[in-house]
C-alpha cells in the first residue's frame, strides 16, 4: 500500500494507491497533489487571489470551468435539498465569525448580526452572476470536487482512495474507513464510492460569548442549532456526500447509508446501513 | 491422264470424302448437347461462398446494432455506480472526521 500525504484546503490530505511503487504512482500522486493546489487557488475564499475571491468582489465573472462547475453544483445542490445547502453563506459564516481560516480565527470576538443567505446566482454558459450583497462560500463541496478530481487523476495507477479532512473517495477495490461513534469508532468497508462528515465538534469557535460552528443554517443565517454533533453520510462522489452529511445535520432525512452522533451520546444508523 | 492415274486420284478422293463425312457424323449436329455433370468441387465452393456472403450480413448487422447501442450510450448522462457500503471488522486503512 503506497501512502502520500500533504497539507491542502485547510486539512491534512492523505492519499492511498493499493499498488507497487513504480514511474506510474509517482506520477499519479504528483497530479493529485498539483489538482488540490490547482483547485485549491481557484476555489478558497481565504485567498484574495483566488478566482473565487475575484468573483466575490466583482460579483460578476467569466469564470474558469472549475468554478462553474462547482458554482454549478452548488446551486443544482441548493435546488434539489430546497435551500438546506446554500453556497450563498459567505456573509453569514463572516457574521458568525468565521472570517479567515480556522487556524487564524480569534478564540473570541465580539457578535455581530446574522446575515441572511439565499441570494441569486445566474450562470450563464462561462459567466456567473450574483446578486447584490450575497457572496460564494464553496468549502466544502469544493473540497468535495478536489477530492473527487484527485481521484478520478489517482485511479488510473489502480485501486486508490482519496481523504480531504474526512472527504473521502474510494475506488477499485473495499475501503475500509472508520468512523468515530459516541463511545467509539466502527470500520465501514466502502466501495466505490465517497463519504463525508460534517458537524459542529470540530470548526468551532465563541462569539460574543456564545458557542458557534461552522454548519450556517440558512433559513437563520446563523450556525444550525441540532441536537446532532456529526454525520457521516455516503454517496456515490465526494461532492454528494458533502451536501447529505449537510442536510442530514440540519434535519434533512438520511435515505442513503449515515451514521449519525447526538449531542447526547447515542450513534444512529440511518439509511439502510447494517 | 491414264486410267491408272485417274483410278488412284478417284481412289484417293473417295478415301477423303468417307474421312469428312465419318468426322461429320461423328459430330452429331442434330443431337441436343447433354449437360455436363457438375463438378464437385466447383459446387461445394459455390455453396460456401453463399454461406459466407450470408454470415457476412449478419455479422455487419451486429456490428451496426452494437454501434448503435454504443453511441445511444454514450450520449446518455452517465450514471456513476451506486456506492457499496457496509459495517465490516477490518482494521480501518484511514479514518473520516468533521472538516
Amino acid at each position: 500500500m503506497l501512502r502520500r500525504a500533504f497539507p491542502a484546503m485547510g486539512t491534512q490530505v492523505e492519499l492511498l494507491l493499493d499498488s507497487d511503487a513504480s514511474a506510474e504512482s509517482e506520477v499519479a500522486f504528483a497530479r493529485a497533489e498539483r489538482e488540490f493546489e490547482r483547485l485549491e487557488a481557484l476555489l478558497s475564499r481565504f485567498r484574495p487571489d483566488s478566482e473565487l475571491s475575484e468573483l466575490n468582489r466583482a460579483r460578476v465573472l467569466d469564470a474558469s470551468d472549475d468554478l462553474v462547475t462547482v458554482t454549478r453544483l452548488a446551486v443544482e445542490a441548493r435546488e434539489r435539498t430546497g435551500g438546506l445547502f446554500d453556497p450563498t453563506v459567505h456573509d453569514a459564516l463572516v457574521a458568525a465569525g468565521y472570517d479567515r481560516t480556522f487556524d487564524d480565527l480569534a478564540p473570541d470576538s465580539a457578535a455581530e448580526a446574522a446575515r441572511p443567505c439565499g441570494g441569486g446566482v445566474q450562470i450563464e454558459g462561462g459567466r456567473i452572476e450574483l446578486e447584490d450583497g450575497f457572496r460564494l462560500d464553496l468549502g466544502g463541496i469544493a473540497k468535495g470536487y478536489a477530492v473527487d478530481r484527485a481521484a478520478s487523476l489517482l485511479r488510473r495507477a489502480g485501486p486508490c482512495l482519496v481523504n480531504a479532512g474526512g472527504d473521502i473517495a474510494g475506488h477499485g477495490r473495499l475501503w475500509p474507513v472508520g468512523v468515530a461513534t459516541a463511545d467509539g469508532e466502527l470500520t465501514l468497508g466502502l466501495e466505490n464510492g465517497a463519504l463525508a462528515t460534517s458537524g459542529r465538534d470540530r470548526r468551532r469557535w465563541r462569539r460574543g460569548g456564545r458557542e458557534a460552528h461552522h454548519l450556517i443554517d440558512p433559513a437563520t443565517g446563523s450556525p444550525a442549532e441540532s441536537d446532532v454533533l456529526r454525520v457521516t453520510a455516503v454517496a456515490p462522489t465526494a461532492v454528494e456526500a458533502e451536501v447529505l452529511a449537510k442536510t442530514i445535520f440540519l434535519g434533512a432525512p438520511a435515505q442513503s447509508p449515515a451514521v449519525l452522533v447526538t449531542a447526547d451520546g447515542r450513534t444512529v444508523m440511518a439509511g439502510g446501513l447494517r | 491422264m491414264t486410267d491408272h492415274t485417274a483410278r488412284l486420284y478417284a481412289f484417293a478422293i473417295s478415301i477423303l470424302v468417307f474421312f469428312v463425312a465419318w468426322a461429320a457424323v461423328a459430330a452429331r449436329p442434330w443431337a441436343p448437347a447433354t449437360p455436363s455433370k457438375p463438378d464437385p468441387q466447383v459446387a461445394a465452393l459455390v455453396a460456401k461462398e453463399k454461406r459466407v456472403r450470408a454470415e457476412t450480413i449478419a455479422a455487419r448487422r451486429v456490428l451496426a446494432s452494437r454501434r448503435r447501442a454504443a453511441a445511444l450510450a454514450a450520449a446518455a448522462p452517465a450514471t456513476p455506480p451506486q456506492p457499496s457500503v457496509r459495517i465490516v471488522t477490518l482494521p480501518p486503512l484511514t479514518i473520516t472526521r468533521t472538516s
